[in-house]
């Protein structure tokens, strides 16, 4: 069963485009009861999703943007193209597949910029590193992966998220072999560098 | 060389222990995503996706918190009319005090409606009635501008509501955002029961802020983002708190009641509920509204009412309390 966006046989650039087909007329009844799964999937994943944007690398806005933007995707597809929806066996994971392909997609004329209300409201994040109010602990796995490169740090996303090696290779259009060995690599670097972490703690 | 640690001496971390180190960053990671995670943000997610063009084109509809918190604060703006609601019924209380007239509460009743329908025409109340049924029913059938054009009408009194009871601006804020989530999930369950949809709004508001506060309880710590946010008001209202004063005054007094009493005052005036509604929204009997709001006059009255150099409260108009800010004067509440 497809379950990345890709398989699906559309371009997620072009998922709120102008050659799509005009909006489906959905009873009111049936939008609304979408509406209500839609706002509870939403509370389950969006912050999952800004969590694994930010295990991938990005800064914190960008996590929110590309966040937003999947979401914004995703009600696109299941009000407009519903039959579509239901082919996606995993919401989690489109969710995150759309915001890397959006985080990654260089800026252009193509770059949607995330909706303009948001800017009115006022801004409450933190100006300057994201990573200063995260423990210690968390900033060493940050850090650890900020060395690493994109791909890596993508795959070492997901898996933490609990997708399997061969989704995981899937989306990323490679072998689940090589998806194991890039884990294993990871695996390694993380538990030198908390070792470190351990030792400075206990010899503190 | 012994002593140092060595490569391999760090690669012997166990399996189980990195694990778990890697589970409680995580964790960690995904805790900071949620306290920056906007309810805001996410009911407007959900609002551009569903019409993104229309709602583009008319940012100003959203307010910002300054304005928000301006239109309870300034006198140049609609809200304020509210507050000179709340200046009558007291200087109605007043001038029954030194009438010797104690129980007179019809009184706050017509204040509060002559106030509105003189403004308003005769027949406002009755169209903004069946427009808010109207609206409300377009958002139960999933209409997402009509849910926008509710979140527009009554933003200003779920924060309005909020802030009197958290006075916190940022606090105020998260909550009345997470009001309107929680209505938007809520609203096909939305029944009319005799009340205003704003009452039902105010009552989810006014959940919020108990188990805000229920919760709070058990919190030890105080984020820095909260102590930032504090920090950035207070500038704010210093600058112009000349220009404020009298306002400021009725608002400081209306602090000084106790819970029951400024919520009822802040419900039957500041929002403009009435009597029928502030007791369903309080769990109260009307009558004990009544009581409640009277009784809460007569301190406001004792607060705010100057002492002359004879001892009596002087012969001003309404309006005095806004113009002259009479009345600035603060006593001790004798509860």
């Amino acid at each position: 069963m497809p379950t990345g966006p890709d398989e699906l046989g559309f371009d997620l650039d072009d998922s709120a485009g102008t050659d799509a087909p005009g909006p489906l007329r959905l009873p009111h009844a049936t939008l609304a009861t979408m509406r209500e799964d839609f706002l509870e999937l939403c509370e389950q994943q969006h912050a999952q999703v800004v969590a694994f944007m930010m295990r991938c690398g990005a800064t914190l806005p960008d996590a929110q943007d590309a966040a937003q933007e999947a979401f914004c995707a995703a009600w696109s597809e299941l009000t407009q193209h519903p039959e579509r929806w239901q082919l996606v066996g995993k919401p989690a994971g489109w969710l995150r597949d759309v915001a890397v392909k959006r985080w990654r997609r260089p800026l252009g004329a193509r770059q949607r910029v995330p909706e303009s209300l948001v800017g009115e409201l006022p801004d409450r994040s933190h100006p300057g590193n994201d990573v200063g109010e995260l423990t210690a602990l968390t900033a060493t796995v940050q850090l650890v992966l900020a060395s690493t490169d994109e791909t890596t740090r993508i795959i070492w996303a997901y898996h933490r998220d609990g997708f399997a090696n061969v989704e995981i290779g899937r989306w990323l259009g490679m072998d689940a072999q090589k998806v194991t060995d890039i884990l294993k690599k990871t695996r390694s670097a993380l538990r030198l560098a908390l070792a470190e972490h351990v030792e400075g703690r206990t010899t503190r | 060389m012994t002593g140092l640690p060595n490569h391999d001496q760090r690669e012997a971390l166990p399996d189980s222990e990195l694990d778990a180190l890697l589970a409680a960053a995580d964790a960690d990671l995904l805790r900071y995503a949620e306290a920056k995670t906007d309810p805001a943000r996410l009911l407007l997610t959900l609002m551009a996706a569903d019409n993104g063009a229309e709602l583009e084109s008319r940012p100003s509809e959203v307010r910002s918190s300054d304005q928000l918190l301006d239109s309870v604060l300034t006198a140049e703006s609609a809200a304020p009319a509210r507050l000179l609601l709340l200046h009558r019924a007291v200087r109605a209380v007043t001038i029954a005090d030194n009438a010797e007239i104690h129980d007179q509460p019809e009184a706050e009743t017509d204040l509060t409606d002559n106030s509105n329908d003189k403004d308003r025409g005769p027949d406002h109340r009755v169209n903004e009635s069946d427009y808010i049924i109207s609206l409300v029913h377009q958002a139960q059938d999933g209409s997402s501008d009509a849910f926008g054009e509710l979140y527009r009408i009554y933003v200003d009194t779920v924060f309005r509501y909020i802030y009197y009871r958290v006075s916190t601006r940022a606090l105020a804020e998260d909550l009345t955002s997470e009001t309107f989530v929680r209505a938007l999930r809520r609203i096909t369950g939305f029944r009319w029961q005799g009340r205003d949809f704003g009452a039902w709004l105010v009552t989810i508001a006014r959940h919020l802020v108990a188990d805000h506060f229920r919760l709070s309880r058990h919190r030890m710590e105080v984020s820095a983002g909260e102590m930032l946010d504090s920090n950035e008001v207070e500038p704010s209202s210093e600058d112009s708190v000349l220009e404020r004063l009298p306002n400021e005054a009725l608002l400081d007094a209306v602090h000084q009641l106790n819970d029951q009493q400024r919520e009822c005052v802040t419900l039957r005036f500041l929002q403009g509920l009435s009597v029928a509604e502030t007791a369903d929204i309080m769990g109260k009997s009307e009558g004990a509204v009544h009581t409640l709001s009277h009784r809460a006059l007569h301190i406001l009255s004792r607060i705010l009412t100057p002492e002359t150099d004879d001892g009596s409260s002087g012969n001003l108009g309404p309006r005095d309390f806004l113009l002259t800010g009479a009345g600035c004067e603060e006593e001790e509440e004798e509860e």
